[in-house]
């Protein structure tokens, strides 16, 4: 794919601003622009139109967002697929056509981008100035890794280093053996605390259960101690009742005595003396009641006699009360009668007028009215219905049938003008064939651009070739002469180099081992003279007269010493220095013997040295002969062929320059042949666009067409010898202008045929639409006429019953039928007010008998004495002398009542007054005397024996207590046996017994109620429970980070492995072109690339120098030699990659600035080359690139654009 | 004879914990404690509440290697309850409670007639409830792996009252449950009872056919894990005079799980996910009925934005936690993310390099990738490395039956290298990241 326009239509500061990038054979174009003229805008626009806007736009200052535009042509030379384009911002279909509205599918787009991401784009296809100082700086401080430094070129990717440090920190992060601080150290921890707490909480099975058993146990001695404290506790209660009950005895022996006197008085309960004295009480109050009650009966039976009760009005109750209901409605049906007359007297007073309506509108003349005649005929309600159903249908149908009538006659009009029209119009001439050839053609920019791009293909390698014959230095023949040349045979060659090199290595070896043995010769002979400077020594004399001088001075010493005359330090001083002296001279002899050892050995060196450098050189002389010999032997085998050889690199160079020349004869020979397809195509498809041209056109007689048609066949390149094409020269381009011309006529001349074509389909249409228009208003015409026939058939039909009145109209008529049936409404309400009046009268004398009756029945002089009344009036008196006499009934009810309640209220006390004498006589005989008054003695001596008797029970109860189970007997014969002092010692020992079991029970039932909680606390908590979901949560999150781990870890071998997958495949290729483009960028400082095994084995790139061919680690270069290093393999990696892929346009932003001159237009040069093969768009704010560009290409090998600030 | 209802549950597994849900801020930590108790809880209130006159549990209890007596205790409350409101209640051991402690030593409470609730393993075991006219058979296990068809011994029916067999079995096999006590639907027709209520696969099923005597997986009452997804509880027996019977199906959970499954081959940005799954949850939040929820969410289909998923996992899950925290107030637990996409141009991607094999450095990834998918011993090698951390994982963890955590589990090695592949491109390719 490659960009042949970009248009910045809506984009930052442009507007409309379109870039032709379509120019080749070489597509290198330099996009000029100062700061601010839009470089990076219009680079920012190549990426948003072929991959979509950023989310966050920057450059919708001038235009807003929704606005913004950025499109152009993208072509396919190989397919001759184009495609023009706009992309808009947005979410969804932002791809658009060139018209800026319709839709476009995306994957067209894709599939020329083959796929490349918007990233891929820029790190593999663009090159900036930061990639190519990262780059750089990667091979600068990566150990020389081939594999590392290739992958990085191949993707474009500059930070593979920081890459796998990341991945290495990311892995650490997450776990390392030694750290304590790792996050999975931490999950691990923590797992660890939750297991210890789990432990330390849960409850095992075998817990539970020695639990349970101690419960047990605890329980089983609780209850074992309780039993012997209770039978201890008994027996002392036993012996403490004995010695409480001796007392007891006696008081009951006093209380038997004391009895005995009122033994006999019988003993009357608690309750006589107040029931005795409560029936005294209640005969007296009886009494007086009875006496009161008395004179109330008296009172009311005067009461009953004074009130007086007439029985007739209060048999005529239910009548009295109908009749005042009914007096309401009587009063109501006096005023519906006065007003049913009035509404009569209204009625006759309508009809009346509605006759006179009717005759008025016929005229009168003495016949029976008009009235009186509808009246008589007696229409029916069906016929009156249909009349009016008839007489709205009218107007309706007379307006259809108008309406048809019109459109009918509208359409028959247009019909005419259209036949017309069609019968004098001519069909024009079929564009179909045009059509056909067009289509055939396709474009014919594409036929001439895959024309030009032969031609130049051939022009290339035309200069390619001639370029390759001029570098085989040596030989002076013809491109022929040089590919005929019979070249000695690789492996003769390759054998006499050999042979050639093993000797000169012997020679350089020996060169060298000569040269060491001369250096290790001046270094012995150097030696040797400094040796014999040597200065003089001293001799033994010179030692026998310094040692005097020590003893002298030692002896003078030690005399002071022992003579306490001693000077230190002064004579100490003197000694030290004759010491030294002597030390001294010691070390000069032996050194000085050493001296003449080393002296002696080096002499016997030096002369070993000698024989060896001679040695040497005989045998350097006749290495050299041997070599001068080969030599001359592999020069023969060039001078045989007729070149003249210069060294071994040259002519290995010299034979690759050979192969490449006739590789690229080979591939200008196939270029001729290609150009001739591409000129015949395009005189193929002139031809065919100018007979196709008239045939579409037989009036026409274009001159173009017989002269293209009559001109010569294109010059038959391959006829040619392949050495012709050579010198062969651009011919005018007189095709390639017909083509076009013709093309140009042939897509005018389709349009043409297709605007008439057009039309005439579209009268045709026209007619067909109105033939079928006038058929449908024909039909709707002669329905509408026979609507209007049917409503008349039926409209006489239907007032054939009035024919009697004359013509009638629907509007007469329907104003007829409206007054008959008014009338009729009217007559059948003056019937009903009639019969309802009627009926109000009949029931007004019905009330007015019953008055009279009623009144009569209750009191005839009542009846006499108002006859004079109203019927509502009499009703109403009549009502109030009832009221009168009910109320009196219920007088004397309430008085009689009252009575009998008082007479019965007597009855009752008298009644008790016997009851209670009854009971105190029973009372007499309960006591056992006569009279009532005895009862209060009888009441004292009764309650003496009582008291005595209840306090002897309770002792003899008190004594029971203390026997408990035993009978008293045996209590008393038991308690007999103990005398208070035996029996207080056995109390006192027991309470001891008891005092200590009780301790031991309270212990017991503490430690029960421990265990006892212990037990009850197992309630089946769900703490374990919790603990063990906390345990599961923490277990997925250790899971998650080893995956964590695990994936990072494989990626980091991945990433190793890929790395070197790729050297594998790509080392041989990407780095013999990196070879050459390296040595044109650093122009000729580096002789080549050349990869070796380092000290581990691992393979790493050396840069080779051309001056003393010495091998310089990749990561030794300085840094605008890495850079350069960086650049060329990039391009080798694009290059090869171009060899299997559809070409990417390479973007180039300003890369160039860190070389210098030379390296900068010898890059250019490459870019220039490169972009035969693919789209190369280099953006530069740089004017000196420029300069250089243009100092240093021809006119056609790049294209300048320029942007303005 | 009045209508008579049996409450049948299975494989309670008390106490027994989710699985793989990590803990994150918001998360409805308090909901999922103790869910299986919960259940268990729910299962008793509705035996009350419906008043059914028996419920049978047709084994695993507890699960076997859980032996921390409060879960027994907390067992025998919940049975104590049932029975003092006079529903009488029957048990047998499955493979999980033939391995736990608890089931040989703790002492469970008797039903109202004096019987006890757990059926003997040494023989076919029965319990006769003459009032409801209803008879049980069944057998405890006796060991954790019981393999032979312990269906055979099991007694013909006693004529004119109601059989119901009870039975711990995998029946003709499942998926993920071990083959205990194997048999087939048609011996269990055969012995002429009117029920088999059985237990051991969790998930709910009926294997008759229809008019055929009802054989029932009540499934668990409780989902645990990702694979257990759905509504989970018991099976409501209603019983005729004629011994005709419904079966009603009664939720019981209070956690459920579920997938959202998300076809991303449409995707035109991480939005739609995020918005699909927003759609999704208030759905099933209603379906769950105000119960809370564990989720795991599949992305799947080819996308152009596959990179983009796997690259940015991490954010997609804050994201997706965030939302189910929004639409749920804390009451669902984002369970996992699992990003198994591929790139929409895969096909061609994989064409292409066959036919320009190694020519891209990003394509060699890819190439590597793939080669050692199928090379297993590279991928011995690549594991190796793993050792020393594995060495240190807990053996819970290598000892989980799901998705095994052994480095010897192929599907492992092949999902750590398709994240890879994503994490490698997206640490190339920083910048993408932005997007």
């Amino acid at each position: 794919m490659i960009i042949e326009q970009l248009d910045l239509i809506a984009f930052g500061k442009f507007t409309n601003r379109s870039i032709d990038l379509s120019l080749g054979p070489r597509r290198f174009h330099i996009v000029y622009g100062p700061n601010e003229s839009g470089k990076s805008t219009s680079l920012r626009a190549i990426n948003d139109w072929l991959f979509g806007f950023e989310t966050k736009a920057v450059d919708d200052y001038v235009h807003n967002t929704t606005q913004l535009r950025v499109g152009g042509r993208l072509a396919e030379p190989e397919s001759n697929l184009v495609l023009n384009c706009i992309r808009r911002k947005g979410n969804k279909d932002t791809l658009l056509a060139a018209d800026n509205k319709t839709k476009i599918d995306s994957r067209i787009l894709d599939s020329m981008l083959q796929g490349i991401s918007k990233v891929t784009f820029a790190q593999q296809f663009g090159i900036s100035h930061q990639q190519l100082v990262d780059g750089g700086q990667l091979i600068l401080k990566g150990e020389g890794d081939i594999g590392e430094i290739l992958f990085s070129a191949g993707a474009g990717l500059s930070q593979l280093k920081q890459v796998r440090e990341r991945l290495l920190d990311d892995r650490k992060k997450l776990f390392s053996q030694r750290s304590t601080t790792a996050a999975m150290a931490t999950s691990l921890k923590e797992l660890d605390e939750l297991r210890a707490q789990l432990r330390s909480i849960a409850i095992l099975p075998t817990t539970y259960n020695r639990l349970r058993e101690r419960l047990t146990n605890a329980v089983n001695d609780e209850k074992s101690n309780r039993q012997r404290l209770h039978e201890a506790s008994a027996k002392r209660t036993k012996l403490d009742a004995f010695s409480r009950s001796a007392q007891l005895f006696v008081t009951r022996r006093l209380l038997q005595e004391q009895l005995e006197p009122v033994k006999s008085a019988i003993l009357l309960d608690a309750s006589f003396t107040n029931l005795r004295r409560d029936l005294n009480s209640r005969r007296i109050n009886t009494d007086t009641q009875i006496n009161r009650l008395k004179a109330e009966l008296s009172e009311l039976q005067d009461r009953l006699n004074a009130i007086e009760l007439d029985e007739r009005w209060l048999q005529q109750e239910v009548a009295i009360e109908q009749l005042n209901r009914s007096s309401g409605q009587y009063e109501q049906t006096a005023r519906s009668i006065s007003a049913k007359e009035a509404r009569r007297v209204q009625i006759v007073r309508e009809i009346d007028q509605h006759r006179q309506s009717l005759d008025g509108a016929q005229g009168t003349d003495g016949a029976p009215s008009l009235a009186e005649q509808l009246e008589s005929m007696h229409l029916s309600d069906a016929s009156q219905a249909e009349i009016r159903a008839l007489t709205n249908q009218y107007s309706g149908v007379m307006q259809r049938y108008s309406q048809a009538s019109e459109q009918f006659n509208r359409t028959s009009e247009t019909h005419r003008k259209l036949e017309k029209q069609l019968k004098i119009g001519i069909r024009s001439v079929s564009p179909a064939v045009l059509d056909e050839a067009i289509r055939s053609t396709g474009n014919p920019q594409h036929l001439l651009a895959a024309e030009s791009r032969c031609r130049a293909q051939v022009d290339s390698l035309r200069d390619k070739v001639n370029l390759l014959l001029h570098q085989l230095l040596g030989f002076d023949g013809t491109v022929e002469q040089a590919i005929e040349l019979h070249i000695p045979s690789d492996s003769s060659l390759a054998f006499a180099e050999q042979g050639i090199e093993e000797i000169q290595r012997i020679v350089n070896a020996r060169n060298h081992q000569h040269q060491q043995a001369i250096a290790d010769h001046s270094i012995i002979q150097a030696r040797l003279d400094s040796q014999n400077n040597t200065l003089a020594l001293p001799d033994i004399n010179d030692l026998d007269s310094a040692r005097l001088i020590r003893d002298s001075l030692l002896s003078d010493l030690l005399d002071a010493a022992t003579n306490g005359r001693l000077q230190t330090p002064k004579q100490a001083v003197e000694l030290r220095d004759a010491v030294l002296k002597i030390d001294r001279i010691y070390t000069l002899l032996h050194d000085h013997h050493d001296h003449v050892l080393r002296k002696k050995q080096d002499e016997r060196l030096l002369q070993e040295s000698d024989g060896k450098v001679t040695a040497l050189l005989e045998a350097q002389k006749q290495t050299d002969e041997k070599l001068q010999v080969s030599l001359n032997a592999w020069k023969s085998m060039w001078l045989d062929i007729g070149v003249a050889p210069g060294d071994i690199a040259e002519m290995r160079e010299w034979r690759d320059i050979h192969g490449l020349l006739v590789d690229t004869a080979a591939k200008l020979s196939e270029a001729c042949v290609e150009l001739r397809q591409a000129t015949a195509t395009v005189r193929q498809a002139a031809n065919h666009l100018g007979g196709a041209i008239e045939l579409a056109s037989p009036n026409l007689a274009s001159p173009e067409l017989s002269e293209h048609r009559h001109s010569s066949p294109a010059t038959k390149l391959n006829e040619l010898p392949l050495f012709a094409a050579l010198e062969l020269q651009d011919e005018p381009d007189s095709d390639s202008a017909a083509l076009l011309r013709l093309f140009a006529n042939a897509v005018n001349r389709r349009a043409e045929l297709i605007e008439q074509e057009t039309e005439y389909q579209s009268v045709q249409q026209q007619y067909k639409s109105v033939s079928e228009e006038l058929e449908r208003s024909r039909t709707s015409n002669d329905v509408a006429s026979k609507q209007v026939d049917a409503w008349h058939s039926r409209w006489t039909s239907v007032v054939e019953p009035l024919a009697s009145l004359g013509q009638v109209t629907p509007d007469s008529i329907d104003l007829m039928l409206r007054c008959v049936t008014e009338i009729a409404a009217l007559r059948r309400e003056l019937f009903g007010i009639d019969t309802e009046l009627q009926q109000m009268r009949e029931s007004q004398a019905s009330f007015r008998e019953a008055v009279f009756q009623v009144s009569m029945k209750s009191d005839p002089a009542f009846a006499t004495s108002n006859a004079n009344r109203d019927e509502v009036a009499q009703t109403a008196l009549m009502v109030r002398q009832l009221q009168q006499q009910l109320a009196n009934k219920q007088h004397l009810e309430t008085l009689a009542e009252q009575a009998q309640k008082s007479s019965n209220l007597k009855r009752q006390l008298e009644s008790e007054r016997g009851a209670i004498d009854a009971e105190l006589q029973s009372l007499c005989s309960e006591a056992g005397c006569d009279s009532s008054e005895q009862l209060v003695e009888c009441e004292r001596a009764s309650d003496l024996r009582r008291e005595l008797t209840n306090e002897l029970n309770i002792v003899e109860t008190q004594l029971r207590i203390y026997a408990a189970n035993d009978s008293m007997e045996q209590f008393e014969f038991e308690a007999s046996k103990y005398d208070g002092a035996s029996l207080g010692s056995e109390i006192d020992d027991l309470s001891l017994e008891i005092e200590k079991r009780e301790a031991e029970l309270v212990e017991q039932q503490r430690s029960l109620g421990v265990l006892e909680a212990e037990v009850a606390s197992l309630d089946g908590s769900a703490q374990a429970a919790t603990l063990l979901q906390e345990q599961q949560n923490l277990l997925a999150r250790i899971r998650r980070q080893a995956n964590e781990y695990a994936t990072l870890t494989i990626a980091q071998e991945v990433l190793s492995r890929a790395v070197e997958y790729y050297r594998g495949k790509n080392e041989g290729s990407v780095v013999d072109r990196a070879k050459d483009y390296f040595c044109r960028m650093t122009c000729g400082q580096y002789a080549s690339l050349h990869v070796d095994f380092d000290d581990s084995d691992k393979p790493t790139l050396f840069a080779v120098q051309q001056r003393d061919k010495a091998m310089v680690p990749a990561n030794r270069l300085s840094d605008g030699t890495a850079d350069a290093l960086y650049l060329a393999m990039r391009i080798a990696s694009l290059e090869v990659h171009l060899r299997s892929h559809k070409p990417i346009p390479l973007i180039v932003d300003d890369c160039l600035i860190q070389f210098d001159d030379d390296r900068a237009a010898a890059t250019l040069r490459i870019l220039s080359e490169l972009s035969l093969k693919t789209q190369v768009i280099l953006f530069t704010h740089h004017a000196h690139l420029v300069q250089l560009a243009t100092e240093n290409l021809a006119s056609d090998e790049f294209y300048l654009h320029q942007l303005d600030a | 004879m009045k209508l008579r209802r049996i409450l049948h549950a299975a494989d309670i597994h008390l106490d027994s914990p989710m699985l793989r849900l990590e803990e994150y801020e918001g998360a409805p930590v308090e909901q999922i404690r103790s869910a299986t108790r919960s259940a268990l809880a729910k299962m008793v209130d509705l035996a009350i509440g419906e008043s059914v006159d028996l419920v049978v549990i047709a084994g695993d209890l507890y699960d076997g290697d859980w032996n921390e007596f409060s879960t027994g205790l907390y067992f025998v409350r919940e049975s104590t309850r049932l029975i003092r409101h006079g529903i009488p209640l029957v048990v047998i051991r499955g493979n999980h409670d033939a391995a736990n402690l608890m089931t040989q030593s703790l002492p469970l409470p008797l039903n109202p007639d004096g019987t006890s609730i757990m059926l003997d393993h040494a023989q076919v075991d029965r319990r006769i409830f003459e009032k409801l006219g209803v008879v049980i058979h069944g057998r405890s296990f006796a060991t954790r792996a019981v393999t032979e068809d312990l269906s055979l011994a099991y007694p013909p029916p006693i004529q004119g009252m109601f059989n119901l067999g009870l039975l711990h079995t995998c029946l003709t096999g499942a998926d993920g449950h071990a083959n205990y006590s194997p048999c087939n639907p048609k011996q269990l027709q055969d012995k002429g009872y009117d029920y088999w209520a059985l237990g051991h696969i969790h998930d709910r099923r009926e294997c008759h056919q229809s008019g055929e005597t009802p054989i029932v997986f009540s499934g668990n009452i409780q989902g645990r894990n990702i694979r257990e997804v759905g509504a989970k509880g018991c099976v409501i027996v209603t019983i005729g005079d004629n011994n005709d019977l419904t079966t009603r199906f009664e939720p019981l959970d209070v956690v459920r799980w579920q997938s959202f499954d998300h076809d991303a081959s449409q995707d035109e940005s991480r939005d739609d996910l995020i918005n699909a799954f927003a759609d999704w949850l208030p759905n099933q939040l209603q379906l769950a009925e105000n119960r809370s929820l564990a989720v795991r969410v599949n992305v799947t289909g080819g996308t152009q934005l596959s990179n983009q998923y796997h690259r940015s996992s991490d954010l997609l899950v804050n994201e997706l936690r965030s939302i189910a925290i929004q639409h749920s107030g804390g009451q669902v637990w984002l369970e996992n993310l699992k990003v198994r996409t591929k790139p929409s141009n895969f096909a061609t991607i994989e064409s292409a390099l066959d036919e320009t094999e190694g020519d891209d450095a990003r394509h060699a990834i890819s190439h590597v990738i793939n080669a050692l998918r199928s090379d297993e011993s590279a991928q011995a090698s690549l594991i190796m490395s793993l050792k020393s951390l594995w060495k240190r994982l807990p053996a819970e963890l290598m000892a989980e039956e799901i998705d095994s955590f052994q480095l010897e589990n192929p599907d492992l090695v092949a999902s750590w290298l398709t994240a890879a592949e994503p994490i490698l491109l997206s640490k190339l390719n920083p910048s993408e990241d932005a997007s």
